[in-house]
């Protein structure tokens, strides 16, 4: 009888801290972030992210009162690692990647860009290409970008399976990762594959700066709209300084001539509060496409 | 089911329901209450996400499409002053114009809308748009107010109204996504509540399982426990089927509940009958409420009892039990039942009293025997102290009863002595004792007499009662009694002495006849104290030559010669002095000394006899007593002829005298010795004739010589009458018979003178000469012989 009450007891309190412990609001970390770290997606050469986000970076800095620092990650998934590891404190991710570091631990999506929301991808072929149609390219070389990017291979993926019920294994004749979305346009340029999938604003910027020529590539087909990058941090992040970033991203105003170099460096035109919710459609593509699995 | 077994159920069940339920209110108190607390927060959360958020964001929706709607008509306002207007086409064209101040209106309303509800649910994470938002407007304002007053301010309103969208926007979607979360944390928290209810539940069930688990093992521990009890019950249930004891097992109402198949065939009800009845216990009436009372008292209390019940089978025969009863605890210590063991001991008790009554009574009269006659006796004598009475003990002898039973056998016997006690009993009062003491006597115990002349008229009755004739089988015949009265405290203060002294009477009485009782006197005491004395000096007083043979000579009457001489012996004891032989010739009878004595006297007086008969050439005659005893010796017959060998006497100067009482017995053998003696030539004389039974056909039967006359009518010939007409027909009967005569104790001459007119031949006695030694007869004889020759001469 003793036993059994003894038992009942300790089964009371293990449920109680059980519940007590889901209940509990997470304990904030009281450690310094006196410099905040930030990752960004290497989808493209460092130089690159360089010139794009240092003005950024500065600004922030500067609305914060804190030092930031450039974080450089080799690919996706060592961005990835890095942000699950707390390396990185404000992370440029992708929406596969933002996903998959959700599946790990709780993050905080911060803002996106207002061209974030209507996210599209190019299917690219060589100007020259005779092929009109995606259908036309049965047999041929084939290249996404990075496995772990949302526009350079989860979408494209999704929407060739949906709009042209193409499984690419068994379409074409060779699947690759370029690992970044200009190294696409490039191998299709230089005729290593005869279509590729790269990320639309990329591919827009490229030819805007003369990375690309109007004449090296042609546009095949273009996706339909999904949401895609978004600025994130840790839930461990104080709140307060969350709310800083949040207000610094949003206050920039295109109005404002500061405000637009830094906006039109990162191709958007205003920030936007980003939720969870906004992924929603993404998590489910990635689930049917049983991609979300952590590396 | 025990008590102990229905607590154990009781405690086991009560124990888990009692775990299960607490359990159960425990997890459902915690259940609940958490419940209740996540359901106001939740509330509070979906008030907030439908109130503050989906509120906000209609009037931040409404507010864009204001704006949206003034870019709109703006832009269609401005192509107007401009030829680019005419490339739109009507389609596009807005339905109102543009109405700044209507349309601030609007915007005004609706933002201030959600700064209302800003302040109502303060959040610090839309403080920052808040803050723009309400720039912007002021921002707006100031352009709208330029503008309408100078349209080249348009590009102004331009920025302004973007500067407006931007926060409008960004706040619409921050209401959007907080919303969205805290939707998202309702579900959430609704999934953590019903993971939490299972997780209770199954905590519950879990409980719920182990503790069934742990009753189940408990219950089949029980149950074996049960089970195994049961299995020694039904064991020891044979057991007790089979022992040849009653088994009873009662309620404490001492109502049957079981009953063994002993028990069924003891007392001859069935278990059915018994069963469930009160007092069940008992069948009959032979047992006292009380004891019945007594015995539940014990139970109760409990004791055990035991003892003796006495009972009454169905068919009504008593019997005996002995009875053992025991209450029965159960595991706690309570009284639960009561059993009770009994033996029938029915036939036990019958041996017992048949032993006893063996060990008190006599088996053939029925009468108490000699063990509970002293008993009664010791009784009767301490009854008699206090009460300051007297007692009498009789000892009642028949007489001959030895000769009935030899003759006519012992079953003709055993019957007179049944026949003697149913006499004797009739004779006492209802206090009074008969018992048999053995053999032929009977002792007699009357109590509560205040003299001893109360014991009269008792004894004279008992003696009456042999007056009459016994008929048995047949037979009449004649039992005469014996009876010694000793008196306590006259005779004796003990019940020894008394005995003693009981027994001399009784002696005394027979010596006094027949038919006779005698009291208890104190030279009776010395009498046989006396013959005791006698006894103790007889053995070895031959060896010790203290007897000695006188003789009286016996004289021709006709020539008043001696002719013969009788032998009697004489006993002289330094202790005893002289010893009569009247007193110790009985006794040496008794005793069978007389064998030895017997041969001595026959050796001496026979040696005598032949020194004798050379004086007396007429063939001097000597008698020798024989007495009954002598006869029964085997060696009578052969030890007389040997010692006439030896002697070289002649037979016939061998007189054998011999009383009536050898006679009287007619055993075989002494017929035998007499014809025996008759035909070696001895002389046989009958000698008291007259005295005892004189059966006239003795004369007849056996081959006497001679008769003598006792004394006693000798001494009365000359006064008497009679007796001189009994010796005259006596010694008239004697010639007839072919008998010659002797007198004895000649006193008189008249004596003398008369028996020798009748024609009696011989005579002896004091007239003639008493008894004298041998010597002296010797010179008796030479005297005689010499005045023979000289009368011869």
């Amino acid at each position: 009888m003793k036993k059994f009450w003894y038992a009942l007891i300790a089964a009371v309190l293990g449920v109680t801290a059980v519940i007590y412990f889901l209940l509990q609001a997470n304990v904030q970390d009281q450690s310094l972030y006196s410099v905040i770290n930030v990752g960004v997606l290497p989808d493209e050469s460092m130089d690159q992210l360089n010139y794009r986000y240092s003005p950024l970076i500065e600004y922030l800095s500067q609305q914060t009162g804190r030092s930031f620092e450039l974080v450089p990650a080799t690919d996706y998934n060592h961005l990835l690692t890095l942000f699950i590891e707390q390396k990185v404190d404000l992370a440029y991710l992708g929406g596969l990647t933002f996903l998959q570091s959700a599946a790990q631990q709780n993050v905080v999506p911060l803002v996106m860009r207002d061209v974030d929301m209507r996210f599209t991808s190019y299917f690219l072929v060589d100007q020259d290409s005779r092929a009109q149609d995606l259908s036309d390219l049965k047999d041929m070389p084939f290249s996404f970008g990075s496995e772990l990017s949302t526009s350079g291979h989860l979408m494209p993926r999704h929407f060739l399976q949906l709009n042209h019920q193409i499984v690419p294994e068994d379409f074409f004749s060779e699947v690759r990762y370029s690992g970044a979305h200009d190294k696409t346009a490039y191998l299709v340029r230089d005729g290593q594959v005869e279509l590729g999938v790269a990320n639309s604003e990329i591919v827009r910027s490229m030819l805007r700066d003369g990375r690309l020529g109007e004449q090296d590539i042609r546009i095949i087909w273009e996706t339909p709209p999904y949401p895609d990058y978004v600025w994130a941090v840790h839930e461990h992040l104080p709140a307060d300084i969350r709310l800083q970033l949040q207000e610094a991203f949003l206050q920039l105003d295109s109005n404002d001539d500061q405000h637009l170099d830094i906006l039109s460096r990162m191709g958007a035109r205003v920030f936007l509060p980003a939720g969870i919710g906004d992924f929603q459609s993404l998590r489910q593509v990635a689930e049917s496409l049983d991609i979300l699995t952590p590396n | 089911m025990s008590t102990s077994i229905k607590a154990n159920w009781a405690r086991l069940i009560r124990q888990y329901v009692l775990q299960l339920i607490s359990l159960y209110l425990i997890l459902g108190t915690i259940a609940i209450s958490y419940n209740a607390l996540q359901r106001i927060t939740s509330d509070q959360l979906r008030q907030i996400a439908n109130d503050y958020h989906l509120k906000s964001n209609n009037h931040l929706l409404k507010a864009i499409d204001e704006i949206r709607l003034i870019e709109y008509q703006l832009s269609f306002h401005l192509a107007e002053s401009e030829p680019e207007r005419a490339r739109l086409p009507e389609s596009l064209q807005p339905d109102q114009p543009l109405n700044l101040s209507s349309s601030m209106y609007v915007l005004d309303s609706q933002i201030e809308q959600v700064l209302e509800l800003h302040r109502q649910y303060p959040d610090i994470l839309f403080d920052g748009m808040v803050l723009r938002i309400e720039q912007q407007l002021a921002n707006l304002q100031r352009a709208v107010t330029r503008f309408s007053a100078n349209p080249q301010f348009a590009p102004d309103l331009i920025r302004g109204l973007t500067g407006l969208h931007t926060p409008l926007s960004q706040l619409e979607r921050l209401h959007e996504i907080q919303r969205d979360n805290q939707l998202t944390r309702l579900s959430e928290r609704e999934q953590r509540d019903s993971l939490i209810f299972i997780l209770l539940v199954c905590i519950a069930l879990l409980a719920g399982v182990i503790s069934t688990w742990r009753m189940m093992k408990a219950i089949n521990m029980v149950i074996a426990d049960q089970l195994q009890a049961e299995q020694r019950i039904r064991v020891f249930s044979q057991v007790i089927e089979q022992i040849p004891v009653s088994v009873v097992l009662t309620d404490t109402d001492a109502s049957p509940i079981y009953v063994n198949k002993n028990f069924e065939s003891a007392s001859g009800y069935q278990s059915d009958e018994i069963l469930g009845k009160k007092s069940g216990l008992i069948q009959s009436c032979y047992t006292p409420p009380t004891t019945y009372r007594e015995i539940l008292e014990t139970l109760a209390d409990g004791r055990t009892w035991k003892g003796e019940l006495h009972n009454l089978k169905k068919n009504g025969d008593p019997y005996v039990e002995d009875a053992h009863f025991a209450p029965v605890f159960s595991d706690d210590g309570a009284i639960e039942h009561y059993m009770v063991i009994k033996e029938d001991i029915t036939l036990k008790k019958m041996q017992e009293e048949k032993i006893l009554r063996q060990a008190h009574y006599d088996n053939l009269t029925d009468l108490p025997n000699r063990f509970l006659a002293l008993d009664r006796l010791s009784q009767h004598l301490s009854e008699a102290e206090r009460k300051q009475e007297k007692v009498a003990l009789l000892f009642l002898d028949l007489d001959d009863f030895k000769k009935v039973n030899d003759t006519l056998g012992h079953d003709t016997g055993d019957k007179l002595l049944i026949e003697a006690a149913e006499r004797l009993i009739h004779v006492v009062r209802h206090g009074d004792t008969v018992a048999r003491l053995g053999g032929d006597e009977f002792i007699i115990l009357l109590s509560g007499l205040h003299s001893a002349a109360d014991v009269l008229p008792v004894a004279d009755s008992l003696v009456e009662q042999f007056r009459r004739s016994f008929s048995i089988d047949g037979r009449e015949m004649i039992l005469t009694a014996s009876v010694g009265i000793a008196i306590y405290p006259d005779d004796g203060d003990n019940a020894s002495d008394l005995l003693r002294n009981a027994d001399s009477a009784m002696y005394s009485a027979k010596e006094h006849g027949r038919n006779v009782f005698s009291f208890f006197t104190e030279d009776m005491n010395q009498k046989v104290s006396r013959r005791l004395a006698l006894e103790e000096q007889m053995h070895g007083a031959l060896e010790r030559g203290e007897f000695n043979i006188v003789y009286q000579p016996q004289i021709d009457l006709s020539d008043e010669r001696i002719i013969g001489a009788e032998a009697l012996l004489r006993w002289d004891n330094p202790v005893l002095e002289q010893v009569l032989p009247d007193e110790f010739i009985p006794i040496a009878e008794q005793t069978g000394l007389i064998v030895t004595i017997g041969e001595y006297v026959i050796e001496q007086a026979l040696a005598q006899a032949v020194t004798w008969n050379q004086l007396n050439p007429s063939d001097f005659t000597i008698a020798i007593n024989l007495s009954p005893r002598q006869f029964r010796d085997p060696n009578l017959v052969q030890f007389i002829t040997e010692t006439i060998d030896r002697s070289g006497l002649p037979a016939d100067c061998l007189e054998l005298e011999i009383t009536e009482g050898v006679l009287m017995s007619g055993h075989a053998y002494i017929d035998e010795a007499i014809n025996r003696l008759s035909k070696l030539g001895v002389e046989l004389a009958m000698d008291d004739f007259g005295t005892g039974y004189s059966s006239l056909s003795y004369l007849q039967t056996y081959p006497f010589n001679t008769l003598k006359i006792d004394r006693g009518f000798v001494s009365d010939i000359t006064e008497d009458t009679a007796d001189r007409e009994l010796v005259n027909a006596t010694i008239a009967m004697a010639h007839g018979l072919g008998l010659k005569v002797v007198a004895e104790g000649v006193e008189t001459l008249g004596q003398l003178q008369h028996l020798k007119t009748k024609g009696c031949e011989f005579a002896q006695g004091n007239y003639f000469s008493p008894p004298i030694s041998a010597d002296q007869l010797t010179s008796l004889l030479q005297d005689q012989a010499a005045n023979r020759a000289r009368l011869d001469r």
